[in-house]
């Protein structure tokens, strides 16, 4: 366990002298108050919106607004993770493997008595540790930002929500920096290492959902699920089929379900959870598995 | 005889360092196992996207059949037509992957070029020769231009063969060359993409640091200007939207958004900033995804869409001039 420790604190120096931990740090933040600055927008709108119906007709009507969540304003928050933070954490775990390689070091390491699991366990809870830090930050900003839009003081059970749903992306970004690790240690080109990873992407946020609901990419980026557009017993079968490994609708499900979004659809997130965590387990024990033996592997480039 | 090129143009392409750059870029393409994952990645999203956009129209016109067939047999009379079935149409998710994950990949293969050769200390090698920083980028954007070139070309012949098999269409003469204009302001907008990662990728110290800003631009173009749109409309804030919600007229509608006319054009406006919207909407004219343009002459699509196409042309100018200037022997040799 010392040795895992041992590997993971160095990774996170290697991160801080990178700067790679800061740029991520700064898009994060950036992503929420994107995100934050649109709906306030748009909450403000709406509401002139609102009042100038309600002069125009001259009727009293209820503002639709008021049964909106008060995590609303955050839902751009989660397709933002799902697109730059999987692969902000792809180029992070790239990146980290690619580092060992070109230096050397990994050779080096190797040569040490120090077991497989040690190395890839010691290298992912690196990177996902100062990924959650960089989360933590997030969640923080995300939570006086809601302040700001709404005027009002998140209650204690928004912010548990809003805690479980960052929580939620730590999760979902460990497979994504397993798949980068992995392949910045197999690939003998640094462009491939991250040209592989970026396919594997593309199949798990755009591919499986289309196969499964026919709905178009651009569609697939709504923060809520995608429904199946079509009756066809082809995209049913595929559904089922596909259905445990699209983790990306698991976590748009999951995520829309914390932030208490409107079309979340059912409330039970158990599954989501359950396939969120099991390709994380699968991702990193590849990246166990294969590690020593690739991480020595020329690099041409 | 006529197509041996003159003994000056010859000279140039063997002697000029930018065209030394540019074969030693295609010879390297040839061999990287990137070129090839390239291909077969998106002509593997391109077919399977097709597949679901055809078994989708039929699943659409069984459902219709069934329709009739119930309100057949209820007595009612058919009030709807049936889908109508237009080949180009089937396209649309291809345009938005390359769109979205086409601009990406463009942006690896741009930060590639200067990566390889920072990382394997070539550069030290190169500005070693008579070469200047912008005969280098020069070298490597025509690579990238006629890369992308070739890969539209096998991804065309892809697309007329999976319209065959899987859509069960042959095109007529007006809607290849529909086709073809579509890809090339596909290769417009990659060969931008690509472009503008070569520029960060020269002009930023680190490496890291031009990769993340690649992705965060592309975040910003691909992602947040396009969905400000969707997201920042009035009407999309509350399920079902917000009219009917209020259960407020049309002309009320219309006398309550006469108000919000500099908030609609801001909306628009920034919209019409992001590159890949210009590219979405020029690319759906010409392949009649919008029904205001299916089954129009290309003349009046051209009228309607010049705007966008030189859009596109200005941004992957501007990009590759920026490639130009920033790629200099002096940012190039800096230490990370």
């Amino acid at each position: 366990m010392r040795v895992v420790l041992t590997v993971a604190g160095l990774e996170l120096k290697a991160a801080g002298r990178e700067r790679l931990a800061i740029v991520l740090l700064a898009v994060f933040l950036g992503m929420v108050l994107v995100s934050s600055g649109i709906g306030w927008a748009t909450h403000h709108t709406v509401t002139s919106v609102f009042n100038e119906t309600v002069r125009v007709t001259g009727q009293k009507l209820v503002n639709p607004f008021d049964r909106v969540s008060s995590l609303d304003s955050l839902k751009n928050t989660i397709i933002y993770i799902v697109l730059i933070g999987s692969l902000l954490a792809i180029v992070a775990g790239t990146r980290s493997s690619i580092r060992d390689r070109k230096a050397g070091v990994a050779e080096l390491i190797f040569s040490r008595p120090l077991g497989n699991w040690s190395y890839a366990a010691g290298k992912l809870i690196g990177v996902q540790v100062w990924l959650g830090f960089v989360l933590a930050a997030a969640g923080v900003l995300s939570w006086l930002s809601v302040w700001l839009v709404t005027g009002q003081v998140l209650t204690s059970a928004a912010t548990a929500s809003l805690l479980a749903f960052f929580c939620l992306a730590w999760l979902f970004l460990a497979p994504f920096t397993a798949l980068g690790l992995l392949a910045g240690a197999y690939s003998h080109y640094e462009s491939t290492a991250l040209l592989i990873p970026i396919l594997i992407w593309v199949a798990f946020t755009f591919v499986i959902p289309q196969l499964g609901t026919a709905e178009h990419p651009t569609a697939l980026l709504n923060p809520v699920p995608s429904a199946v557009s079509t009756s066809g017993a082809f995209f049913q079968f595929n559904r089922s089929i596909l259905q445990p490994i699209a983790i990306t609708e698991h976590f748009k499900h999951a995520g829309s379900v914390f932030l208490g979004l409107a079309g979340a659809g059912s409330r039970v997130v158990g599954g989501d959870i359950a396939s969120i965590i099991a390709l994380g387990i699968l991702g990193a024990a590849l990246f166990v598995f294969v590690s020593s033996r690739v991480a020595k592997r020329d690099l041409y480039e | 005889m006529f197509l041996c090129p003159p003994e000056w143009l010859k000279g140039i392409y063997m002697n000029s360092p930018a065209m030394v750059v540019f074969r030693k870029e295609l010879k390297d393409a040839t061999r990287s196992p990137f070129t090839l994952l390239l291909v077969l990645g998106l002509a593997a999203v391109i077919i399977l996207s097709l597949a679901v956009a055809s078994i989708e129209f039929h699943s659409k016109v069984a459902d219709y059949q069934r329709y009739i067939h119930a309100l057949k047999a209820a007595g009612g009379s058919v009030a709807n037509l049936p889908p109508t079935f237009f080949a180009l149409q089937l396209l649309r998710s291809s345009v938005e992957y390359l769109e979205i994950i086409g601009a990406i990949v463009a942006v690896v293969m741009g930060y590639g070029l200067i990566a390889k050769e920072k990382n394997r200390g070539t550069i030290r090698l190169l500005f070693s020769r008579p070469v200047t920083g912008a005969e280098l980028a020069g070298g490597k954007l025509l690579a990238v231009a006629v890369i992308w070139g070739v890969v539209l070309a096998l991804l065309a012949l892809v697309i007329f063969a999976a319209l065959g098999v899987i859509g069960g269409a042959a095109l007529s003469g007006v809607e290849v060359a529909k086709l073809l204009i579509a890809l090339s302001l596909s290769w417009l907008y990659l060969f931008a993409w690509s472009a503008g990662a070569i520029a960060l990728a020269g002009g930023t110290r680190r490496l890291g640091t031009a990769l993340i800003a690649g992705l965060v631009i592309w975040l910003v173009v691909v992602l947040i200007i396009p969905q400000i749109g969707d997201t920042m409309d009035p009407d999309n804030q509350v399920p079902g939207g917000l009219f009917k919600s209020l259960q407020v007229n049309k002309a009320h509608e219309k006398a309550v958004l006469a108000h919000f006319t500099g908030y609609e054009s801001t909306r628009n406006l920034l919209e019409e900033t992001s590159l890949s919207k210009r590219f979405e909407r020029a690319g759906f004219a010409y392949l009649g995804v919008k029904e205001e343009f299916n089954q129009r002459s290309l003349g009046y699509i051209w009228n309607n869409q010049w705007a966008n196409v030189a859009w596109l042309a200005g941004v992957s100018a501007l990009a590759a001039i920026l490639a130009l200037i920033v790629n200099s022997k002096r940012r190039l040799l800096r230490k990370e």
